[in-house]
């Protein structure tokens, strides 16, 4: 369960990122965080991430308090948090497989787990035919699913996707979506934030609506009403 | 752990390698922040030998006047043994002065016809004394000359001496100074030339880093890579120096032993502290290089 307790973040030129959110998420939930530009959804993510402190306020996961986490006490909370972003943050130089496998080895796994894994990543993505391929050599929606792969080597128990269909067409936006219910179906959390409402509207699941870093709307299925 | 540490190699190796050039260049400025440094000491050493040199021909002569008597002699000899900080006395009684005099210039019939022509010996007897260290010698001269002995001195000629001595001294402590500075210069340029490096590296690997962040690498295998990198970059950059080093060495020896009159061989001395050189070269580059490439990452860690 993740919950947002009287949460505001207020960047040191003024900005107002957060203004008091209340708002908690079941686990297994599938939620989309929607909201003009600007309107602070990615702070909410990076906040979940602890790529941001929340300036007021406790964000509690699964029990723990990550308002005050400790520098070493990151990676342990990224582990369990799998992160997909509008800009792929692929490396180049590397194939589809190294891309997934080096989240492994950075993370210390033997190379029999790596082995093991990485297929069955590629599977559920259906890459398993580009394993040899490197990023330039896909389309967006393929580095997108590379994306989504190498989130999910710590098999996390939430996912945040960042904006993961800005740079798809509308098909592959579908594809990728229906990809994220999959992982969702299979247990996982997913908080989707977007600004796209075709894709909110077609999920049907629970929306929350940010606006000028509140909570304007909070619907169990919502639709894209901005 | 071991799989930790094999990947971090393999990792310091990849970042060397995919980024030649700037490894290449890194390594030729370490080279020559080395080499200039290992040159300052070097040049140290020899300056030292040098005063070494110039300290082991000052002396001071004390030369007695003709009614001396031999006793009187012995015990001037004997307190100045006892003074502390003398490390030598050499006696050259009249006899003796009178034969090194006529071989000094045995090729100058003049002087030996004059000298002949001379009804008794007029060079005096005198001692010879030289100190442990040339910083010594002013205790010893006042030590002396508050002693009753010095009333049986004709003529000293420790008032030309001091002022070599002082000079000399000056000159131990100035080079010592100025070397101790040069070296400081060098090492605050190399901190700043390999900590500029790693940032380079680092920045030209930040995807990488920040995708290790993301999926929950450790800090300590973020920076690992890094830091051995720097490793490698010291240790290719010593071994480099330590071969040119040596070179100039193999060049410049024969015209550092013929200045020196063969007393002193830089080539020798440096072959007999070998492991020491290379313990100082491989300790104080891999020192530097770790300590500023861990300042670089530690910054843009905490970004």
């Amino acid at each position: 369960m993740i919950t947002f307790e009287h949460v505001s973040k207020l960047y040191e030129d003024g900005t107002v990122a957060a203004a008091d959110l209340n708002f908690t998420i079941e686990p297994g939930e599938f939620i989309s965080i929607v909201g003009h530009s600007g309107a602070g959804k990615t702070t909410i993510a990076r906040m979940i991430i602890a790529e941001e402190k929340p300036s007021e306020g406790r964000i509690i996961i699964g029990g723990w308090d990550i308002s005050a986490i400790k520098r070493s006490e990151i990676p342990v909370l990224r582990r369990q948090i799998g992160v997909v972003f509008q800009d792929f943050k692929l490396l180049k130089k590397k194939t589809v497989e190294e891309n997934i496998a080096f989240a492994l080895e950075v993370c210390g796994a033997k190379r029999k787990k790596i082995r093991k894994i990485v297929p069955q990543l590629l599977r559920i993505v259906g890459l398993e035919e580009k394993a040899d391929k490197f990023p330039n050599q896909l389309s967006g929606g393929e580095q997108q699913r590379v994306v989504i792969a190498r989130a999910l080597v710590h098999r996390p128990k939430i996912l945040v996707a960042d904006e993961p269909t800005g740079n798809l067409d509308t098909i592959t936006a579908h594809e990728i979506t229906d990809l994220l219910l999959k992982i969702n179906q299979l247990g996982t959390t997913v908080v989707l934030v977007t600004h796209n409402p075709e894709i909110v509207n077609r999920l049907r699941k629970r929306v929350i609506t940010v606006d000028h870093g509140a909570v304007s709307s909070n619907k169990k299925t919502g639709k894209y009403t901005l | 752990m071991f799989v930790g540490i094999i990947r971090t190699i393999r990792f310091a190796v990849q970042n060397f390698s995919r980024n030649l050039w700037l490894s290449v260049i890194t390594v030729f400025l370490l080279v020559l922040t080395t080499m200039s440094m290992t040159l300052v000491g070097t040049l140290n050493i020899i300056g030292q030998q040098v005063i070494h040199t110039i300290q082991d021909k000052v002396s001071i002569d004390l030369y007695f006047y003709d009614s001396v008597s031999e006793k009187d002699i012995i015990d001037t000899q004997n307190f100045l043994q006892s003074l502390s900080g003398v490390a030598d006395l050499v006696y050259v009684s009249k006899d003796q002065a009178l034969e090194q005099f006529k071989e000094k210039h045995a090729d100058d019939p003049e002087i030996l016809s004059s000298l002949s022509e001379m009804e008794e010996n007029v060079l005096p007897a005198s001692l010879t004394v030289r100190a442990r260290s040339i910083d010594d010698y002013p205790h010893i001269i006042r030590a002396f000359q508050a002693s009753p002995y010095s009333e049986f001195i004709d003529r000293t000629d420790y008032s030309d001496n001091r002022a070599i001595i002082n000079r000399v001294t000056t000159l131990t402590h100035k080079a010592y100074d100025i070397g101790l500075g040069v070296s400081l210069i060098f090492i605050i340029i190399s901190i700043v030339v390999i900590f500029n490096t790693i940032r380079i590296t680092i920045y030209s690997h930040r995807e990488e880093v920040g995708i290790m962040k993301l999926v929950g690498a450790t800090n300590w295998f973020v920076r690992a890579p890094f830091v051995l990198e720097s490793v490698l970059l010291a240790v290719i950059a010593s071994v480099i120096t330590l071969s040119l080093f040596y070179v100039l060495l193999y060049g410049s020896d024969p015209t550092i032993t013929a200045f020196f009159e063969g007393q002193f061989s830089i080539l020798h001395y440096c072959t007999e502290h070998i492991w020491r050189i290379v313990a100082i070269e491989f300790g104080g580059a891999i020192l530097l290089s770790v300590a500023s490439s861990m300042i670089a990452i530690t910054r843009y860690l905490k970004k």
